[in-house]
């Protein structure tokens, strides 16, 4: 046997038994390629905003070489210096408002609510959304306790991201009461090394079917859409989603036609 | 986003081991592979519009790893130990051997490593090797015939020995 031959082969057995954790890949790989994304949508805008000052220069020596020495030079490119809008802290509403952007058929979310959630373990806004065989909750907690996972949990398990946010991602099944089939619970729990942290908890109530998946949870959680403060503007629009509450209770969320759901 | 996230999903689940595989190679440790593999599926993902219509995204992905492990080299290469201990998270029989193949593939420089890999374990033919790596195939061939000698002065006798043959 030859030694390309040989080589060849010792190359494959190196690697025939090598497995990776592959749902850990693609929520790395979802996380670093919309990091990749944002970069090169700023680098675009930079290179547009240089683009038109440079035209605005060269429109601006244009009119010095047109006008005789001492003339009055014309203003060059009209340059309006766009402030940056003015930062609030998130809402229940507005942290609602950014959940829908990122929800697939948001449209069909329905039964919004949320608040201000007075509970010493949360202290922070939550939001719920239902989908009519799902429902979804977003809490957003302050000062928060990086989640692990239980050994009885076996389908559990932490990532730790390549911005040093850690990621715990859950799937469970739990009863559904009552000689009713069980229902799929599913959590995205975000700790961000800037101290934001969010929880999404979805349960489909027919997990054949799912109408939320943990891979679009991962992608919601890890979305650089969400801010401790975003643009006012943003808040103000979202104000009229719903009226917070301020909850006192633990609050989970509850199926569809709930008394509680609005 | 979810279209485009479903289908990526799709395509990281039934290519990711592959690329792992491949990246292990190039890179020598379990820890290292992962960071190469997930760099590349990210770069994929942000262009995964161009990517999903691309005539063959299996061999685009192939492209990007190969072309990201040379690059990461070409960064990197004056700051690396020159004679790595590769990862030894698994156990077998030829654990020697494969400390030894992965020394030896170690020593290579990235570009021979990767040429050896795409030619000797994804048995791409020197034109397309040259292709994947955006060289000539007088690069490929010279730069083959150089590896090989290397891995023969290091492997020659140890290959054959350790491997029971």
């Amino acid at each position: 046997m030859g030694f390309e031959t040989e080589l060849s082969e010792r190359l494959h057995a190196e690697t025939d038994d090598a497995v990776v954790d592959l749902d850990q890949l693609l929520t790395g790989s979802v996380a670093y390629g919309t990091k990749l994304v944002r970069r090169r949508r700023v680098t675009r805008i930079v290179a547009g905003a240089a683009c038109v000052a440079a035209l605005g220069g060269a429109f601006a020596y244009a009119g010095t070489l047109n006008n005789p020495a001492g003339g009055k030079i014309p203003p060059a490119a009209t340059v309006t210096a766009t402030r940056p809008e003015k930062q609030v802290p998130i809402t229940p509403q507005a942290a609602l408002a950014v959940l829908l952007e990122l929800l697939p058929n948001s449209d069909l979310a329905i039964n919004r609510r949320g608040g201000f959630d007075g509970m010493n373990k949360v202290r922070g806004i939550y939001a719920t959304a239902d989908y009519g065989t799902a429902v979804l909750r977003l809490e957003i907690v302050k000062n928060p306790v990086p989640y692990s996972c239980a050994a009885y949990e076996a389908g559990c398990k932490v990532v730790r991201l390549p911005d040093g946010s850690k990621l715990r991602l859950l799937t469970a099944s739990v009863g559904g009461g009552q000689g009713k089939k069980d229902i799929q619970q599913l959590q995205a729990n975000l700790s961000r090394e800037d101290g934001f942290s969010l929880d999404l908890i979805a349960y489909n109530n027919a997990p054949a079917q799912p109408a939320i998946t943990l891979a679009q949870l991962q992608a919601i959680a890890t979305s650089t859409r969400w801010h401790p403060r975003l643009d006012q503007s943003f808040v103000a629009k979202s104000e009229h989603l719903f009226r917070p509450r301020l909850v006192t209770e633990p609050s989970v969320p509850q199926s569809i036609n709930s008394p509680g759901a609005n | 986003m979810s279209a485009d996230l479903e289908e990526f999903s799709e395509f990281a689940a039934a290519r990711g081991t592959q690329l792992f595989r491949m990246a292990y190679l190039l890179a020598g440790d379990r820890h290292a592979a992962e960071d190469l593999t997930q760099t590349t599926l990210g770069k994929l993902y942000a262009s995964w519009s161009k990517v999903s219509r691309a005539d063959n995204p299996v061999a685009y992905s192939r492209t990007v790893m190969v072309r990201t492990y040379v690059a990461s080299q070409r960064r990197t290469r004056l700051e690396r130990p020159t004679a790595e201990v590769p990862d030894s998270g698994r156990h077998g029989e030829d654990t020697a051997l494969r400390l030894t193949l992965f020394s030896a593939l170690a020593e290579l420089p990235g570009r021979d490593r990767a040429i050896v890999v795409l030619r000797y374990w994804e048995d791409h033919s020197v034109e397309d090797t040259a292709t994947i790596l955006g060289v000539s195939s007088g690069t490929v061939r010279t730069r083959s015939q150089r590896a090989l000698g290397k891995l023969r002065q290091r492997l020659g006798t140890e290959i054959s020995e350790l491997s029971g043959r």
